[in-house]
């Protein structure tokens, strides 16, 4: 049976306003994909630094000190500990350390129980940052022995609004979320 | 229970016949295998609108476009197919080697054309049906003149109605109901149009050839049974006569005609024709509104066009996919 068409284009037309609505659910369907895929993305990477020892830099949590401030307040500080040439290289050895970037925090928080191991200082100001909302496991700075470190690193931490708390015998653990900084004054 | 519908294409389908006398529209929903009548309309022209096949009167026929348009509710997004008079459609039968694709198949066929005719290429618009051969190709060949084809479009733009997405030949405007009740055997269909009657042959449901003879429906002035079974007699006599040519051109005269169904443009004396047809021993002879088992008030020509369009967007399995 011929089935002659003497138009040669055949297409089929929609109106415009489903083609519009079809456009809004195909675009909506790439967003949604979009937002999962960042979604499952993210919740993966939680889950597999959660479980990470080095869990402060897997988690991107940075601690910081702004140069100009504390070179001022380290100057006095080692200004007051030049007779003790052991104390003052110590503190040195940690400021290099930061200053070049290597194990940053651990760095500055060895600086902090340095300073704070001396009843003679003042720190003025302190501060770091933290942009996830992971668990600080704070445990390379515990020092069951040294209750007088431990309870710097708490005050620094509680005084800001993290809870303290210890899983275990291990582990001290600060909670708290988005960037802060914390200023520590008239430490003794 | 609320039905889902995630068909992202209209499934209403509107066959229009821009008929000699009328225009008529269907609108149908076809949804898989079903197919609802969802509206009819017919507009009857109120002045004369052709003068033998010459168009005098083409408001007439964009009034009733319009008219069409309003009362099937017609949509951008509906699949509207119609047809363009039979007299501007030519007819060519030609043979050729087999050849890869149909674009090359009717790109030689033009060619042919053409060089038959002598006119320009950039003229026409050639479409074709096949029918293979031994080593060769038979070839239908349908030919417009591109400036027919713009007219008719025309009608619809200025009638602020869609282009249509098909447009068929007049001549096959009712073939779309009738392909699955001549399966088998030989079957003749006459069609009788304002200034001439066309005769098509079929063989196993498919279409062999189309001829035509002169005379048709304006030969019945006088709108009386007299007149009409003068004018179907003669009618007959010829249309007989064109049969029996066919058939000894295909070699088929060994085999009987299972079916002769007719129709025309004007159906007040079908009955006349379909008596006059029954003393020319021509098989059984039906007129096509009962052949179809189609309901008088339907249009025939306007509801198997619409049968056509949605039958071909089912994914195509009713169609004929042999080359």
């Amino acid at each position: 049976m011929p089935r002659v068409n003497f138009y040669t284009k055949k297409r089929r037309k929609i109106r415009f306003s489903k083609f519009a609505i079809l456009m809004i659910i195909i675009i909506g369907i790439g967003i949604a994909s979009y937002l999962f895929i960042d979604l499952f993305i993210n919740s993966l990477y939680t889950q597999a630094i959660s479980g990470q020892k080095n869990l402060l830099q897997n988690a991107g949590i940075y601690l910081s000190m702004r140069q100009d401030q504390i070179q001022n307040h380290l100057d006095a500080v080692i200004n007051e500990y030049s007779k003790n040439i052991d104390i003052q290289s110590k503190i040195l050895y940690q400021i290099k350390d930061y200053i070049n970037g290597v194990n940053e925090f651990h760095s500055a928080v060895s600086l902090v129980r340095q300073m704070a191991d001396n009843a003679t200082f003042t720190v003025v100001s302190f501060s770091y940052s933290a942009n996830s909302a992971t668990p600080l496991i704070f445990s390379q700075i515990m020092d069951i022995n040294n209750l007088n470190i431990a309870d710097v690193e708490r005050k620094i931490a509680e005084g800001e609004g993290y809870k303290f708390s210890v899983s275990g015998s291990q582990s001290q653990t600060w909670f708290k979320t988005y960037e802060q900084t914390v200023s520590i004054g008239g430490l003794k | 229970m609320v039905k889902t519908n995630l068909n992202i294409f209209s499934e209403f389908y509107v066959g229009i016949d821009i008929g000699r006398y009328k225009i008529d529209g269907v609108k149908i929903k076809h949804n898989g295998k079903r197919s609802d009548i969802i509206g009819v309309h017919s507009v009857p022209y109120s002045s004369k609108v052709f003068d033998g096949d010459e168009l005098v009167n083409e408001d007439e026929i964009i009034n009733g476009l319009v008219e069409i348009g309003k009362s099937l509710k017609i949509d951008i997004e509906d699949f509207i197919t119609t047809a363009i008079f039979s007299d501007k459609v030519l007819f060519r039968q030609l043979k050729m080697p087999k050849m890869r694709n149909k674009k090359q198949i009717i790109e030689a066929a033009k060619f042919q054309i053409v060089k038959e005719l002598s006119i320009s290429s950039s003229n026409i618009t050639v479409d074709v049906d096949l029918l293979g051969e031994g080593n060769g190709l038979s070839i239908s060949t349908f030919i417009v003149r591109n400036e027919d084809i713009e007219k008719f479009k025309s009608f619809f733009v200025r009638s602020n109605l869609p282009v249509p997405d098909i447009l068929d030949a007049g001549y096959f405007k009712f073939n779309y109901l009738l392909e699955s009740k001549i399966n088998h055997g030989l079957s003749f269909f006459a069609f009788e149009d304002s200034m001439s009657t066309y005769l098509q042959i079929f063989r196993n449901g498919r279409f062999l050839s189309i001829d035509s003879v002169t005379g048709g429906s304006e030969e019945l002035r006088e709108n009386n049974a007299v007149d009409a079974r003068v004018h179907y007699l003669q009618l007959s006599d010829d249309i007989q006569r064109i049969a029996r040519i066919l058939i000894s051109r295909y070699g088929l005269s060994n085999e009987n005609i299972e079916n002769f169904v007719c129709i025309s443009e004007r159906d007040e004396h079908l009955n006349e024709w379909v008596e006059s047809l029954k003393e020319m021993d021509l098989g059984k002879v039906n007129d096509y509104y009962d052949f179809v088992s189609l309901k008088r008030e339907i249009p025939a020509g306007a509801y198997s066009m619409a049968m056509r369009g949605a039958l071909e967007n089912a994914k195509g399995k009713f169609l004929h996919k042999k080359a």
